[in-house]
Parts: C-alpha cells; structure tokens; sequence
C-alpha cells in the first residue's frame, strides 16, 4: 500500500473521500427516514422539508407502540419467527442427516425432489395455500402464519453440505462406541457443524422475520398483523401519522440489525475455533 | 430386520416431516394450480364449472398477463444490473487495508438488515407524490404511470445494497493477492485490473448474485403495496401483485394460470441464466 | 488357498470362514478363512486396496458380510451390531472428536456400552466414578495423565495415536483391531511406537488384528503374518516361514527389503546330477528341490540379495551397475545375462568398484523354484 509519501496520501485521501460520499449515499434513505420520523409534521413541512431534524419529537417511538400497537405487531413477528427457525432447524437437520448418512433406495432421486421445492416460491403457490389455511380455519392465527415455512430445501442443502464434511471414521468409531444415530447426530455432528447450522439459523430468521406476501394474505384482522404487514397498514394511514409508519420501518429494523451485530462475533468465533483434524 | 432395512426406515422417518410440508404446501398446490385453472368459480365460490384448458392459452397470452410480464421484467432490467454495479462499485472502493475501513464495511453492508416493507417504507418518505423529499424528481416520480416503477424499482436497487456489497466483497477477497501483484507486475494498471483480472476471476459470485437478484425482482411485491398499490393505472403491478388480487373466487382461475405462468418464467429465466453465465464464467477466461 | 489355516489350541479369538465380500460385481474379499489365536497379534499384510481393510471392518461389524461367518471368542457374530462385539478398533486417521477433550474421547465407549463388572453379576454401565477411574488408569498406562484436558487439535501426532489407542483400550475388548496405525507418524516415531505397541499387546495378553502394508511393520511384530493380495489370502505363518518359505511369487516379493530376485530357469538333469540352468550359467541342484520338480521344467529362479555372495569361485558372471550404501551394509545391484541382480553385502567386506565384472556365488539351499505360469512355489 501507499508509500509514496505525498502521491500515496493523495490517494489515500481521495479514497477516503470517496468512500464517505458513497456512505452518505447508502445511509441517506435511512436518515431521512429517521428526520421525517422523529420531526413534528407540521412543523417539517413549515421549514420547507430540510434534510436535518425539525421539531424534534423523541416519542414518536413510543406512540408507534401505543397508537400504532407495534407491541403487539412485535409479539406476533417475533412469535411466529421464532416457530419457523425452531421447526425449520428440526426438520432440515433431520433430512440433512438422512441424505448424509443414512443409506436407503431412492436416496438421490429424494433429495433431487426436495430440491425441486426451491422453483416454488410461495408466491406461486399463493393462491392454493391459502385456500388449504382458509379451509382449516387458520386465518388469522400462528398456525396459519407459520405453516408453509416448517420445512425449507435450502436448510436441507446447507445442512448436508456441512454433515458430508464430518469424516466417515466418527460414525464408525461412535457406533464401535455403542451410540446409535440419535445420539451421534446430538454427540458428535450437531456440536462439530454448530457454526453451519448457527448461520443457518440467522439465515433462517432473517427470510421469516422479513416475509411479507404471506401474512399479508393470511391475515385480515389488524390483531395480526406482523411487523412487516404493519408497516403498510401505517403507511396507509395518511400524513398526520404518516411518521408513525417511518419510526415504525426503523423499529422493524432494530431486531435485525442487533442479531446481525451479535452474531457476526460468535459466528467469526464459531469459524476459526474447533479445528477439525483426525 | 436385517441392518440395512431398519437403515433405510430410519432414513425415510427422518425424512417425513419436511417431505409432509413440502408435498402439503408445495407438490398438491402446484397440481392444484393447474385444476383451479381449469375451473370457473363464481364471485362467492358457492359454484363453479369447468373450462377447458383452451383458457390456459387465454390467460397467458391477455393483455392483463402480458403486462403484468412487461412490468416483471422491465423490473428486473431496473433492478439488477444496476444492482450488480454498485455491488461491485462499493465493493471495490472497501476492498483495501484503510484505517476505520471496518466502519465503511458496516455502513454498505447495513441494507442487509431491510427488509423490502422495510426499504419500501424507507423510500416513501423520499418518494411519496405529496411530501416526499425528492417527489420533485420526476424521472422516479410516483405519481407519473411512466416513471413510476422506476421509483419502486430504486427501493429494491438500495435493499439490495448490502446483500450485493457482502457477496462481491468476500468474492474479492478470495482473490489471492498474488494474481493481483503479478498482474501490476505485468503492468496492469488498476482499471485495466479490474477489468481484466479482478472482475472475471469473480465472475462465478456475479453470476450467482445475477441468479438471485432476478429472482427477487420476479417476486417483488411488498415494494408496489406499499409504495403505489399498483397504480398509478396499473403502472406497476407487477405479476405477484397481479397474483395476489386474484384470490377471490371470481380471479382465482385466473389468478392460478398467472401463477403458473410466473413458475414458467422464473424456471426458464434461471435456466437461461445459468447456461448463459456458466459459459461466460468458463470460457471468459 | 485352502482351508484354514488352523493352529493346535485355538479356543476362542476371531474366526473368519468363507468370508466374502462383494460390492455389487466387485469382489473385495473372496472366500477368506482365517484363525486369529487368542491374544495372538495377527498382521494383515498387503498391498493398497487387497482387501485387508475391508477383513478388519467386517470383523468390527462396520461392514456387512456378503458370505461366510465371523466368529469373535467362539461365538458367530455376523448379525451382532459393532458394539455388542467386544471389540475395539483403532482407526487409521484415528477418528477422535474434535470437539470433545482427550479424557472425554477416552471415556467413550464406557458411556453406552455395558461392561462385566462384577463376577455372577450381569454386565451393566459404569457409574460415573468408575469410568473416571478407568480413564485415568489408562491414560496412565500411556503416558496422557497431563493431556486430558486438551482438545485433539492442541496435540500431535503421536499423542492422538496414543489417545486412539487409550480409548481402544478402555472398554477391555476381547480383540484389538488396528487399522495401519502407524502409517500418519513420521519415520522416528513409527519405529519408537511399534516398540511401544508390541509391548503394549504383550502386557494386555489380548488378541490384535494389525492391518499395514508396511512388510518391515509386519515382520518385526507379527506373531503371525497373513498376506492378502487382490481380496484372497496368500499365505499365513510366523514372519520367518513366510520368508523363507513364501508360497508364491507374490508373497516372495513383497516380503524382504530388497525384495527377492528373481529370474527365468530350467530344470535339467546332467551328467553330474540335478541342475538348474539360470543366467547362462549351469547351478547344481541340491535334491531336496531336484525331486519335486521334474527335468525340463521351466520355472522362475528365486534367490534373496543375502544369499549372493561376491566371491571369485561363484558360478554367476555379473557386472556391477551401481553401488548404494546404507552404512552396514551395500547394496550391489548388478547385471547378469540381461538381468538385474541386488547383492547384499556387509560393509566389513572389501568394496567391489563400479563396472567391473564379478562372479557371484549362489548359496543353491536357499533357492526358491516358482511355476512362471501360476507362481506357485515347486520348490
């Protein structure tokens, strides 16, 4: 790098220069959304809509959550994301397994199926699916908002991926040891992969956490709705709580960007730790 | 039982439970697609008839379907290839050894935590027809049916930002550094190193970001709820939005070949797509 | 090969009978009988993919027997899953788990396995304290009392070879079986551990069933070497018998560094007796090989570099190409008739120039007569 003395700190300060332009490019949508958020309508409107704070109203925050029920907006979200991971963790670790180490007739042609899955996005699917969650009586309901979404083929493939890395040798010498499957998936496998199976787990959080096609139509009842579907609802509301459904967008953001922070330290942790030889 | 046959029960039991979700919610609604498609239910689905499959051809070939796939894909011509470029754009300015660069980093890949109600939301506060800060700029204005799904477009074009930046920069940096000095070496200088080395070295995470971002935009839906619910006129309802307002009963035959159309496109697409750029990567060497 | 090979007071140990394993229309181990003594330590030597692997993963149980049975301590196992056979196994790449610590690793095959405890009573699970206790006995007994806190990925080689082995060693199985143990150690420590592991099996007194397809492993521990090659026993027998007396040409060769020479001869009778014509050169036959093998037979000459000598009288014409020294000894490789001879020779011995025309005496007792069509021995 740069040791030209003055022609490498020009450069140097150019990139630095570029890189802050390109900066305050990404962050400004975010920004803006923050100064429309936190400033009084009226009085935003009044200074001519400027790119800084107008009025600044800090309990824009908290009327999101009494006047705009993100509470229970929240709660919902999170319920329903919670669900999905859990169930999507089970069953992909367990079809992972199988298609790892396990030997049946069909094998190849199985997974190749399960891999279709991924062609059909539920927006395709919408309007069948929906009409199984309606005839169940599901609207409306974490049965309805989960069901679709227990069982993901990309969990299958990632999962797999990561159980064909662990040498063949343990499970030999684990069943030698006396352990049957279960317990070599739970002794061995599961604590050897732990850093692919965390990132799939935030993977995995992320796609439900952000849905949006398929609450928007399973539900209809504002008690409902998630935090994504929320945000339409308040955005549709007009200009005087126009600023609700802003904070509200950078509330929805907040769980996300905390996980992605906390992770990114345990997950390098998980990487470089726990060498897998002999 | 011999070992091998409870091997293989073993096997199987631990494949039901996503192979139950996988034939409840994705194998019967595809067959289911195709015979809602053939039937005309009436505006309180209390009674329906059958239709030929002639209306297949009807439907994928009407004006509200071939819209609907005009729109798709000039959404998909907005967002992608702009999407890759400043992908590769931020990617390159953060692929070097500054001090604070880690702060740089984490403010381009920050979009990955939007989610699209989340940009869409984000984007109304700059493009909203009444108060929007750059409602003013009319090549994105809302309000203007030809402008208006560049405006929603620009909101996928900056949540993909981050998922853009943090694919192609761990693609840069798998790049060893000794490809790079040998090609300063060899007199390269740093746009013809770009050009010539870094991009298609890199070529395979391009390619595979291209695959991705075309997806997504084939299902862009979140973004035209809430940013123009389809209008103005139409302008940017796009083939899931098409889908989406199809469930009454009355649509739902409809709807269902749309949907099947919209599988169609995306299978052909992704294949395309893959055999194009597969060359590319390999013969572009 | 035949039947088995059987020794006088074989009570228990492993038996194999027929054994046969096929994968699909691939034969990897065809028609294997074999009796492995009690606490006998029996080498399984060949070369890459001869099957000896597949012979010890059958015995383990890891792999299905196509035909014949397995019998471990007298009892038929063939349908016995691997835990329940009262065997341990030490892997080539020693298969510990990362994750856990070396004391956990050992500790094991104690946690599902039941093991005899008390007299008259039936076999049940230790209790904390008492595997504990066990792992610390055996990490003792090889010398990882320090290391059994650390991870695998914190030790070397040799250390992971030993935990393989503790971890074997724990569940006091009634067979060992080691999958080329050595072959990840560097040369020094190879030599210093096969010490070490010959001590170790004479002082369990168990049964070890030592798979390598090093001949130097096989010969310096083997109490028997049972030699595969191409998923069929060769030949089985004390290390000394099989190299003095190899069955075929197969086993002549891979046994012995150098390997033996050999060379294209016919069977005469002449005027002063039996003879062998080899190398151009007339060799008198010592009847005990003239009379199994009748006159005008072809064969395939077999004579070990120990029993060439150069010496003026020698009946052989030679011509030495090159010279290596190994220190105590010298290796002469040398031509004759448009072949290549290996000559061992004490160092002690006057060094023979390069290029230079020798006659090499042949000690005619140790010959090795060969059929060229099937590589049976004759004689």
């Amino acid at each position: 790098m740069g040791a030209d003395g003055r022609r490498g700190r020009w450069a140097t300060a150019g990139w630095y220069a570029a890189l802050t332009a390109l900066a305050v490019i990404v962050l400004f949508p975010a920004w803006m959304t923050l100064v429309r958020a936190v400033s009084r309508p009226r009085s935003y409107l009044e200074a001519g809509q400027p790119p800084w704070p107008v009025d600044v109203q800090w309990d824009v925050f908290g009327r999101a959550f009494s006047d705009g029920d993100l509470g229970r907006k929240f709660l919902v979200s999170g319920v329903m994301t919670l669900c999905i991971v859990a169930a999507q963790l089970v069953t992909s670790v367990l079809a992972a397994y199988a298609f790892a180490f396990l030997r049946f007739p069909f094998r190849r042609l199985l997974f190749v199926v399960f891999m279709a899955t991924l062609t059909l996005p539920i927006e395709v699917t919408l309007i069948p699916n929906v009409q199984t969650v309606q005839s169940l009586g599901w609207l409306n309901s974490y049965p309805g908002l989960v069901a679709p979404f227990l069982a993901t083929a990309f969990g299958t493939f990632l999962l797999r991926q990561a159980f064909l890395g662990v040498p063949r040798d343990l499970l030999d010498a684990s069943q030698l040891d006396g352990f049957g499957h279960l317990a070599f998936l739970h002794r061995v496998v599961l604590p050897v992969t732990r850093p692919v199976v965390a990132s799939f787990g935030v993977i995995a959080f992320l796609a439900a956490w952000n849905q949006y096609t398929w609450p928007r139509a399973v539900v209809t009842e504002g008690d409902w709705e998630t935090v994504q579907i929320g945000l339409q609802t308040l955005s549709n509301a007009g200009a005087e709580r126009g600023n609700l459904a802003y904070a509200a967008a950078l509330l929805a953001a907040v769980p996300v960007l905390v996980l992605l922070v906390v992770l990114q330290r345990h997950l390098v942790r998980g990487l470089t730790t726990g060498a897998v030889k002999g | 039982m011999t070992r091998r046959r409870r091997e293989a029960l073993l096997g199987y039991a631990l494949l039901v439970p996503s192979a139950a979700v996988f034939a409840t919610f994705f194998f019967i609604p595809l067959v289911r697609l195709v015979t809602t498609g053939l039937h005309q239910q009436n505006r309180t689905g209390t009674a329906e008839r059958a239709v030929g499959w002639s209306r297949f051809g009807e439907v994928l070939t009407s004006h509200d379907f071939l819209d609907g796939v005009r729109i798709s894909a000039t959404y998909v011509l907005y967002t992608v290839p702009v999407g890759v470029v400043l992908g590769v754009l931020l990617a390159v300015a953060a692929d070097r050894r500054l001090r604070g660069m880690a702060v740089f980093r984490a403010i381009f890949s920050s979009t990955v935590a939007t989610s699209a109600a989340v940009a869409s939301v984000v984007f109304l506060v700059l493009l909203n027809p009444q108060i929007g800060y750059f409602s003013s700029i009319d090549a994105f204005s809302l309000s203007d049916p030809d402008t208006a799904l560049r405006g929603v477009a620009l909101s996928s074009v900056w949540q993909n930002l981050g998922l853009t930046f943090v694919i192609v920069l761990a693609a840069l940096q798998a790049v060893p550094d000794e490809v790079r000095e040998a090609a300063t070496l060899d007199g390269y200088g740093p746009v013809r190193r770009l050009f010539r080395v870094t991009l298609p070295l890199i070529s395979p995470a391009l390619a595979f970001l291209a695959v991705v971002l075309v997806i997504f935009a084939l299902q862009a839906f979140a973004q035209v709820d809430i940013l123009t619910d389809g209008g103005p006129v139409g302008a940017t309802e796009t083939l899931v939005f098409k889908i989406f307002n199809s469930q009454q009963p009355i649509d739902q035959g409809t709807g269902a070949i749309m949907a099947i159309g919209l599988f169609g496109i995306t299978l052909v697409v992704s294949l395309v797509q893959f055999v194009l750029l597969d060359r590319r990567v390999h013969h572009g060497r | 090969m035949g039947p088995a090979d059987r020794l006088p007071e074989v009570v228990s140990g492993v038996t194999l009978e027929g054994v046969t394993k096929r994968y699909g229309d691939v034969t990897a181990v065809d028609d294997l009988s074999l009796e492995v003594a009690d606490g006998e330590l029996l080498v399984l030597l060949g070369p890459s993919g001869c099957g000896k692997t597949t012979v010890l993963r059958m015995i383990a149980g890891l792999e299905e027997v196509t035909e014949g049975e397995v019998h471990i301590g007298g009892r038929p196992v063939n349908d016995v899953p691997p835990k329940d056979r009262d065997v341990a196994m030490v892997f080539q790449s020693y298969a510990l788990y990362p994750h856990m610590t070396v004391a956990r690793n050992i500790e094991s095959p104690l946690l599902a396995r039941k093991m005899p405890v008390e007299t008259g009573q039936a076999p049940r699970r230790l209790r904390p304290p008492e595997r504990r206790e066990r792992v610390a006995q055996v990490a003792a007994s090889v010398g990882l009392t320090e290391l059994l806190d650390r991870k695998p990925a914190a030790l070397s080689g040799g250390q992971r070879q030993r935990v393989a082995l503790a971890r074997a060693m724990v569940a006091r199985p009634a067979a060992f079986l080691m999958d080329e143990p050595l072959s990840n150690l560097d040369a020094q420590l190879r030599v210093q551990t096969r010490l070490e592991l010959v001590e170790l099996h004479q002082r369990l007194a168990a049964t070890f069933v030592y798979v390598t397809h090093d001949q130097v492993e096989a010969m310096t521990m083997a109490d028997r070497i049972a030699v595969m090659a191409d998923g069929r026993l060769q030949q089985v027998g004390p290390p000394q018998e099989v190299y003095d007396r190899p069955r075929n040409l197969f086993v002549a060769d891979f046994l012995g560094s150098p390997p033996m020479n050999t060379l294209p001869g016919t069977v005469r009778v002449g005027a002063g007796g039996p003879s062998l014509t080899v190398a151009g050169t007339e060799v008198p036959l010592p009847d005990a090989l003239a009379e199994r093998v009748p006159a005008g037979t072809g064969v395939v000459v077999g004579v070990r570099p120990e029993h060439l000598t150069v010496e003026p009288t020698g009946e052989l014409d030679a011509r030495v190409t090159t010279v290596e020294s190994l220190g105590h000894e010298r290796l002469l490789v040398c031509s004759v008739d448009g072949s290549r001879l290996v000559v061992r020779q004490a160092s002690t011995q006057a060094p023979t120039p390069i290029d230079t025309p020798v006659r090499l005496s042949i000690d005619t007792a140790r010959l090795h007569l060969f059929d060229p069509g099937t590589g049976e021995r004759l004689a």
